[in-house]
Order: C-alpha cells, then sequence, then structure tokens
C-alpha cells in the first residue's frame, strides 16, 4: 500500500495530507488490537485518501441498466488530528453528509480509503469493524427525528452498550446512564421520560450523551446545531466543546452556519460538488479564501449586523456578497436548465471578481486551497512506511 | 381583461390612497389559545406599525409569538382554538378585525399578501405552478386561462426565474429551494399588494441561496414601494434589509430600534444575549456566551417579566412588575427616535 498519496492524480484536490503509515494486520486480533491502541495528541487518527461515492442511476425494472451516477463524492482527501475540531461546510447537496456516512462505514465507498489508525475501514469486517464503529460515533442533525419516539431516554442511551456488551456491564448500564445525563447538563432523574417531553436543545444532548456512551475517539456532528433555536445553540456548542477537552475528543463538525464552524474548529474544509474545494486553518479560509466558491459562502451568509464592530463594511473585501446562480446538480445528463458547477463559478470569474479564481479549466475541477507548508499543520508530517 | 385591472399603473403613488399615516398599525393585540392543558398566551399585548416602503424585522425564538401575530394580521388564524381577546389592526386606518369576512377577503392577498416559510409545503405538489400562480389573476381579477398564463410568466420572469415561459408548466418537486421561495414570492406579488409578510422566508435555504433572496425582496420591495414585515430568528438575515427591529419573546415585544441602533447598543438583556452568543473573531477558543435556560412555557408564562428566569440582570421587581415598552433615551435625556426597551433596567443596559 505504498502508493496512497496518488499525488500525480488529478482528482485529488486536496494535495496538502501527509502519507499514511499503515499497519499491516494478519489476524482479525492484530487489526482490533491496532484499533485499540491509544493515539497521541496530534498524530492522525483519520486519513481520508480519494474517498469516491457513485449513487447510481439505474433505468427499466428488470434489467437495471445504469444510465449514469450521481457523483456525492467525488475524491476527498483530508487528515483529521487527534484531538482537533476539523469543520466541513459547504451547501446542501454538496456531499458533506455523505462524507459523514463513509466516515461511519454507513455506506460503502465506491473507490477510495479511510484509515483509521492505520487500518483501511472500508475493507475491514466483523470484530475488528465492529471495534471500529465504536470508536467512530455520530451525531445527528435533527433532534426531532433521530430519537426513537417509543423509547425511554435511558433505552436510547442505553442502546450502544447492548451491542457491545464490553463496555458496561448488564447491572452497571442504568448508572452509565445516568452519569452521562449528569455529563450532557440533564437531569439524571430524567432516565425514564420520552424525548417528546424534551425541547429541542434537551434532546441534541440526549442524542451527544447517546454518542459519548462508548468512550468514541471521535465524534461526526452532522449539522448539531443548525435545528436548534439562537439562544440555545451557543449552550450546545459549549458543551461539546467541553467534553472534547473532557474526553479528550475529535470532531468532525459538518455545518453550514459558517460562524459557528469557525468558532469551534481548528481548521476548516469547504466542499464543492463532491469536492474538497479548499483545506486549511480558520485564518487561511476565511481571511485568505482561494477557491471561487468561497467568498460567497463565507460571506454570502448574512453577517451578524451593519455598523457593528464584527461587520465588515461595504468596501471591505469580505462583505456580504451572494454567488450567482443555483448550487449546481451532479447529474452528467445533459439538461438545459441546470448549470454546470465550472459555469456557476466561471460566472464570478468573468465578472472581474477580486476573489473569484478560474474554475472549470483546473485539473480537478476546483482549485486547491493554500497547501500547508511542511509542520505548518498541527500534526507532524508522516512518511509512509516501506515506500 | 375585467375591470379592476390596474396591473399597468405605476403603483407607487397608489390609487385611492387617502390615508396618511402607517400603512398598518397593530395596537395592544392579545392572541391565545384554548388547549386541553389550558390557555396558551401566544401574544401578550404587541404593537407595531409599518409604513409604505419601510421594512419592519420582528425577530424573536420559535413560540415568541412574531409568526402568530403576523397570522392575525392575514385574517388566517385557526379560530378555535385561536381568539382574540382584545386588540385592534389598523391598515390603512381601518380595523381589520371589526370588518366582515368578506370585506378582509377582498384585503387578503390583494393588499396584504404573505410568504411562507416551507416552499416545498406551501405549494400544492399535483398542480402546476403556472397554474398555482394564476389562480390569484383567476380568482381575484376574473382573468382567462390564457391571460392568467401569461401573467404567471410575468411574474417568473419578475422574480428571476431562469426560462420563465419553459417551466411555467412544471411541479413545485422539479424546482430547487431557492426558486420554490422564488415561487411564494411571486405569488405573494402578483396582485402588487401595499403589504408583504415574509415568515422566514430564507430559514430553509442554503446561505448562498439566503443572500439572493433577500436581495430580490428587498430590490422588488423598493421597486413596488410595499411594506415589509419580516419575520425571522436569524439576526443576521434582517442586518442588511430591515428599516427597524422589534424583538419579540414571549408574546411581547422587548425592545423595538432602527436595526443600527439595536446592534451597536441593545437596550434589553435578552436582545444583547442573543448578539452576544453569536460566535465572534476575537473570541475563538474561548466559551461562547450562552443564554442560560429555555424559552418559556407559553401555558406557564413567568410573573413579572417573561425573560427574568433567563436575565442576568434580574432582580426581584423584575420577577412582580411586567415592565412596559418604555422609550429609550440617551444619558443626557435626548430622545432615540424609534427606540424602546420592556426592560426595568434599560439604562444600565445601553449605558452600562
Amino acid at each position: 500500500m505504498a502508493d496512497l498519496g496518488k499525488k500525480d492524480e488529478a482528482v485529488d484536490a486536496t494535495p496538502n495530507v501527509t502519507d499514511v503509515e499503515t499497519v499491516d494486520a494478519a489476524t482479525e486480533a492484530e487489526a482490533v488490537a491496532a484499533i485499540e491502541a491509544p493515539v497521541e495528541r496530534g498524530e492522525p487518527i483519520l486519513q481520508v485518501r480519494n474517498l469516491v461515492k457513485h449513487f447510481p442511476l439505474t433505468q427499466g425494472i428488470l434489467f437495471k441498466k445504469q444510465i449514469g451516477a450521481v457523483k456525492a463524492v467525488d475524491g476527498v482527501s483530508f487528515d483529521l488530528y487527534q484531538g482537533e475540531t476539523l469543520g466541513i461546510v459547504g451547501e446542501s447537496g454538496c456531499g458533506k453528509s455523505t462524507v459523514a456516512k463513509l466516515l461511519m462505514n454507513l455506506e460503502r465507498a465506491t473507490a477510495g480509503e479511510v484509515f483509521y489508525k492505520g487500518q483501511d475501514i472500508t475493507k475491514l469486517s466483523g470484530r475488528a469493524l465492529k471495534a471500529v464503529r465504536r470508536n467512530i460515533q455520530m451525531v445527528f442533525q435533527d433532534p426531532y427525528t433521530s430519537l426513537n419516539p417509543r423509547m425511554t431516554v435511558g433505552d436510547i442511551i442505553g442502546e450502544p452498550f447492548d451491542i457491545h456488551p464490553e463496555v458496561a456491564p448488564k447491572g452497571d448500564r442504568r448508572r452509565k446512564v445516568q452519569e452521562l445525563l449528569d455529563v450532557v447538563g440533564l437531569n439524571p432523574e430524567y432516565i425514564n421520560r420520552y424525548p417528546h417531553q424534551f425541547s429541542g436543545g434537551q434532546r441534541q444532548r440526549i442524542g451527544i450523551a447517546r454518542g459519548l456512551a462508548l468512550n468514541p475517539e471521535i465524534i461526526i456532528c452532522d449539522e448539531p446545531v443548525s435545528a436548534l433555536d439562537v439562544s440555545v445553540q451557543a449552550q450546545v456548542v459549549n458543551l461539546m466543546e467541553k467534553l472534547q477537552d473532557e474526553f479528550n475528543l475529535s470532531y468532525v463538525f459538518i455545518a453550514h452556519d459558517l460562524s459557528i464552524v469557525r468558532h469551534i474548529s481548528d481548521r476548516v474544509g469547504v466542499m464543492y460538488l463532491g469536492k474538497m474545494a479548499e483545506i486549511g486553518t480558520d485564518v487561511q479560509i476565511y481571511d485568505h479564501p482561494t477557491h471561487p466558491l468561497h467568498p460567497g459562502a463565507a460571506v454570502g451568509g448574512p453577517g451578524p449586523g451593519p455598523g457593528s464592530p464584527r461587520q465588515p463594511r461595504a468596501d471591505h473585501p469580505h462583505r456580504r456578497r451572494p454567488l450567482a446562480g443555483e448550487p449546481a446538480v451532479r447529474l452528467p445528463l445533459p439538461h438545459p436548465l441546470l448549470e454546470g458547477a465550472g459555469q456557476v463559478l466561471h460566472r464570478d470569474a468573468a465578472a472581474g471578481d477580486p476573489g473569484a479564481l478560474p474554475g472549470p479549466g483546473h485539473p480537478g475541477g476546483a482549485r486547491i486551497g493554500v497547501p500547508l507548508r511542511r509542520g505548518e499543520g498541527r500534526g507532524p508530517r508522516v512518511l509512509t512506511r516501506g515506500t | 381583461m375585467t375591470t379592476v385591472d390596474k396591473t399597468a399603473t405605476v403603483p407607487s403613488p397608489r390609487e385611492g390612497d387617502t390615508h396618511d399615516g402607517p400603512l398598518l398599525e397593530v395596537r395592544d393585540l392579545h392572541v391565545e389559545f384554548h388547549t386541553r392543558d389550558g390557555v396558551a398566551k401566544a401574544v401578550n399585548g404587541v404593537n407595531y406599525s409599518v409604513n409604505a416602503g419601510e421594512t419592519l424585522a420582528v425577530l424573536g425564538e420559535s413560540g415568541s409569538g412574531k409568526s402568530v401575530t403576523a397570522q392575525a394580521i392575514m385574517g388566517i388564524l385557526d379560530m378555535p382554538p385561536g381568539k382574540i381577546p382584545q386588540g385592534e389592526i389598523f391598515f390603512r386606518g381601518e380595523d381589520m378585525l371589526k370588518m366582515s369576512y368578506e370585506e378582509r377577503r377582498k384585503i387578503r392577498g390583494r393588499k396584504i399578501a404573505m410568504i411562507f416559510q416551507d416552499a416545498l409545503s406551501s405549494l400544492n405538489p399535483v398542480l402546476t405552478v403556472g397554474y398555482q400562480l394564476g389562480e390569484m389573476f383567476r380568482v381575484h381579477h376574473g382573468l382567462s386561462k390564457k391571460d392568467a398564463k401569461a401573467k404567471a410568466i410575468e411574474l417568473m420572469d419578475k422574480v428571476k426565474i431562469p426560462a420563465a415561459a419553459a417551466r411555467v408548466s412544471d411541479y413545485p418537486h422539479q424546482f430547487s429551494g431557492g426558486m420554490r421561495q422564488r415561487i411564494m414570492i411571486a405569488m405573494a406579488l402578483a396582485l402588487e399588494p401595499d403589504l408583504i409578510i415574509a415568515d422566514e422566508p430564507t430559514t430553509a435555504l442554503d446561505v448562498t441561496v439566503q443572500a439572493q433572496v433577500m436581495d430580490l425582496l428587498a430590490e422588488l420591495q423598493r421597486e413596488y414601494n410595499m411594506g415589509l414585515i419580516l419575520i425571522t430568528h436569524d439576526l443576521g438575515v434582517v442586518a442588511d434589509v430591515a428599516d427597524k427591529i422589534a424583538v419579540m419573546y414571549a408574546g411581547r415585544i422587548v425592545e423595538q430600534a432602527p436595526v443600527h441602533e439595536l446592534y451597536k447598543r441593545p437596550a434589553h438583556p435578552y436582545t444583547r444575549g442573543l448578539l452576544d452568543s453569536i460566535p465572534r473573531l476575537d473570541q475563538k477558543g474561548q466559551e461562547l456566551y450562552a443564554i442560560k435556560g429555555l424559552p418559556p412555557n407559553l401555558l406557564r408564562v413567568p410573573s413579572g417579566c417573561a425573560f427574568n428566569p433567563r436575565c442576568p440582570k434580574a432582580d426581584d421587581i423584575c420577577r412582580t412588575e411586567i415592565p412596559a415598552l418604555a422609550p429609550v433615551t440617551e444619558q443626557d435625556g435626548t430622545e432615540l427616535p424609534g427606540r424602546g426597551s420592556a426592560c426595568h433596567f434599560w439604562k444600565e443596559t445601553i449605558h452600562g
């Protein structure tokens, strides 16, 4: 597995990733041991290389002929370091949630690898996969639909223990669940209540408690605060930051609210049409965007308020500037009304927009963000073993 | 074209506009819902006004009564269980709550139109968008199907839907979220109303599309010189387009101010809390300011100021006495036009 870098391939839009140090595990037991091994703070814990997910479009009932594919994720690479928060932003339909599912191994990747501590989780099965799933947990977007209305809070949070009984022995579970409720700031006496008895913010706390139950190392948060009221959002974000310090977690934080992503993230990746258009520290991304999509996404969202010290003025380069056009649809079928991504970006460029750079002509379709210089990222560079 | 058609005239000096004063004025409006668990007081004495060409933003969390107020103005409140025990809603000086059903029907859609939040569930999925847009003209102006369709295409062009003529026979599901919201806007604009109420028009949309839709709305408002009530919970959305803001909490307006003033110097602890909980660059890595607690249950609104259990400044007086919306002044007593705060300690909040 020496050619994992694949740097010469145009599909890789994020070259600023380290090489992967893989662990060749001959047996399942070795794989589990590698997965359970601790990772130093600042070392890469999750490494994604050229991840691709295409959903086939078929025609016909009996003989399902494939007539095309929706390229939901089309070559995404990034590293997640232990203890960091990686924000992923992008419009709806850019593939952020599909990436989350692929990282959880809830969807089978069409191509590409996801290395968790040197093990490619897309190829794991059996006990090793179960061990990975224990260590990567997810918090879902909508706290109203992601909790089973017919289960009590105790059952919801305790359910992971049924699947992974080694974490908490049967007699200990109730106490464990109550501890978790306390950790996320809910009254432990609520253990026998049902989800409908809670408000949105409290429900999201239940979702977080469920994610924490198995002491995972990575939590993938798919828009965890989007559905919450403004005054409650800040409470949940604070809770997540507190838990990160307390349990030494790494977060993949997917959202479309850029100000919250910037607040919580150490690094931010911008996705567009299934590709990682840019990745870098928040200063690199927000203050020196290099991708034409980006100025629109960063400041296309309405700002916090005019005249306030936080609001860029009209002459400021980051003034709200709406992107023209719709988020493009990734159907390969020619359709006169669906504009391709290239055109959307191109129009911006043609208008002489200072932030716009050539998009479509560039190999890989998306311009690449400022590459991190050696040693500039959080983690040290790891070389491939046996290259 | 029949007699009532006035689309050809330039809209700004409107015909029959003899009323001078605000276009819409809401006075001491109360709305309550009678439920099995008790009476939920959704709106408890709201006052606001909108002039022609002006944008009023109504800001509040879910359950603050902002949408219920709008529904009461439109006359689309579900009654029962809803009930308006007191209050007046003046449109061009006439109290709409005293009008007959038929009189109100003439205003609804023609004079006051509404843009709903969720464009997918507000459009009928089994009818083409052209039919739904044309319905306005067929019902109110009695146009023929053919003329109504032509009008629908015109409207779709107006809200910048590309290839309008080709898409007029498409169904709502064939449009993207942003385009659907444009159709909702087109529908509200159809009869060139004097006032548009937009209930969270951008909440369901992507950030990039949000800005497009807001810009379109602002542009059309200028063109037609309409009054606009913009209901939202997003502080960012209103910043660029609104003229004045009313912040609602538990069915009351807790603060009212011109838009720039509000962001610069909030005069109510709730507004201040909302502004402070927006992540800021200089606070990265620190804990975000969060308003503690939860929005109140409308069946059991706390006594005194409804915000007192969550307020950092709360004192004994806050738990017993409901603060009135008092005018806000500078430290030396100079008046600040258009500003008001319903807090016993507004002086400390704005000047402290």
